[in-house]
């Protein structure tokens, strides 16, 4: 159980580890640097439909599958599809819900779906703002839409590291005790 | 002369990675981008930096973090070769990893490698040799453990501790039990127990007598009901809590009641053998 992850913490690390924090994020805050910085600016622009907005709209189905799949695959009751507790069959099916029950009571695991869930919902929001802000992809050149561009941004980023946060306070392991 | 090493990182444990193969006494180069400071560079693939000016050259081993391959690609276009590679992570599963890439080749799978946990110089000392031994075409097999993945997780204890709270739900719905009980406060039943109590209330008339027969256990887990099942789940609970370095304890009170006829087993027991579970297993559990 220790040595093949299930599917779920697969999800989990190239959502958020491989994707979120290794280089969406470092994009995000590389793109409201350049927003301030008008040498760079023109050589980078032509990306930025490609790299920021794109990669959103391939990823956030990640992030649905993740949140969806979570209760059923970390939770203890997974344990019976594998290991010792596979062998036991349908009379045991009652000791696998008492198993989930106690877990969701001791990891508050409900409440930390939902904060996730909500930080989801939130970088959704915002990103539809960033991407209406920036005529879908076309940054603009004149001052006062940089400005606004700059801000939606910002507030996408917040969500997006909400959201990274939400999904590393998830357990990593099934937690049974 | 001192085995030339280049440890290809841009994380934070990239010093103290390049520390312990230069404690060990190894030439050390590292390159690393700026995939982090938000500078333009990260948009055309990350500028190479590295510790040496001129040319690279050739190394013994490049030493890299499994997300930043990259770096040591850039690292060959500027001139840079290397007889072995070793890759690492500091985050996420290393197995998986390994699993998943298995064209990075070897790798660091027994461990992360994190600010808390660096690299320690017994562990560079054993890349370079095993490196060494690799270039010169006698590589160990197996690998040293640095390389393997973890012996497989608690999962008989897991189990077993799945089955206490199945045991213990039945108990205190059946009033066996009171509330305060410290096992199944420290298994969360306190707050769980009205969903419980509908999950178990059908049958809880039958099952409170089930639950308290060595066969209820020894079936759950494939054992048959004999005292050779027993035997057999005893030594793989010794086996699996001697790999946590940890006793038996209370637990072997609850292993010692599964003989076959006992019909019995208490709720004082199986509590004891909960609490002592909860300790050893912490938040290890199941991968």
């Amino acid at each position: 159980m220790r040595v093949t992850p299930g599917q779920w913490q697969v999800l989990r690390r190239r959502f958020n580890h491989d994707w979120m924090q290794n280089r969406y994020l470092p994009w995000l805050a590389t793109y409201l640097n350049l927003l301030e910085d008008r040498q760079h600016y023109q050589e980078y622009t032509a990306d930025f439909d490609r790299l920021v907005l794109e990669e959103w709209r391939q990823h956030s189905d990640d992030a649905d599958a993740l949140l969806e799949s979570f209760f059923r695959e970390m939770a203890p009751s997974f344990l019976f599809a594998g290991g010792p507790l596979r062998v036991g069959g349908t009379g045991y099916s009652w000791v696998a819900s008492v198993a989930d029950a106690l877990w969701r009571a001791r990891l508050r695991a409900p409440t930390l779906l939902d904060d996730a869930r909500r930080a989801l919902v939130q970088a959704k929001k915002r990103f539809s703002f960033l991407a209406a802000a920036c005529d879908d992809g076309v940054l603009p050149e004149d001052g006062e839409r940089r400005t606004r561009v700059a801000e939606e941004l910002r507030s996408f980023r917040d969500c997006c590291e909400q959201l990274g946060g939400a999904v590393s306070a998830l357990p990593e392991l099934i937690r049974v005790t | 002369m001192p085995h030339r090493v280049l440890v290809a990182d841009s994380s934070e444990v990239r010093t103290s990675v390049a520390r312990a193969f230069h404690l060990a006494g190894a030439d050390v180069c590292l390159a690393y981008g700026k995939e982090r400071t938000g500078a333009p560079s990260v948009l055309n693939g990350a500028e190479l930096e590295t510790s040496r000016t001129g040319p690279l050259g050739h190394f013994l081993v490049v030493v890299f973090h499994q997300s930043r391959e990259n770096l040591w690609r850039l690292a060959e276009k500027a001139g840079a070769s290397a007889d072995t590679s070793v890759w690492y992570t500091t985050e996420g599963t290393p197995t998986f990893v390994a699993q998943h890439r298995e064209d990075l080749g070897p790798g660091i799978q027994s461990r992360r490698i994190t600010p808390g946990q660096p690299l320690s110089v017994d562990e560079a000392r054993t890349i370079i040799e095993t490196s060494v031994a690799i270039a010169e075409g006698r590589a160990p097999n197996p690998l040293p453990d640095l390389y393997l993945p973890p012996p497989a997780g608690p999962e008989y204890l897991s189990a077993l501790a799945i089955l206490c709270q199945g045991y213990l739900a039945v108990a205190a719905s059946s009033g066996q039990l009171r509330d305060d009980d410290e096992a199944l406060v420290a298994m969360g039943w306190p707050e769980a127990k009205e969903d419980i109590k509908r999950i178990v209330r059908a049958g809880v008339q039958e099952r409170w007598p089930e639950v308290q027969t060595s066969r209820w256990w020894l079936e759950a887990l494939g054992f048959p009901v004999s005292p050779e099942g027993r035997g057999q789940l005893e030594s793989k609970v010794e086996d699996e809590a001697a790999s946590l370095k940890a006793s038996v304890g209370d637990l072997k009170i609850l292993l010692g009641e599964l003989e076959p006829q006992n019909e019995a087993i208490g709720a004082k027991v199986v509590s004891g053998a909960y609490l002592h579970l909860a300790a050893v297993l912490g938040s290890q559990s199941c991968e």
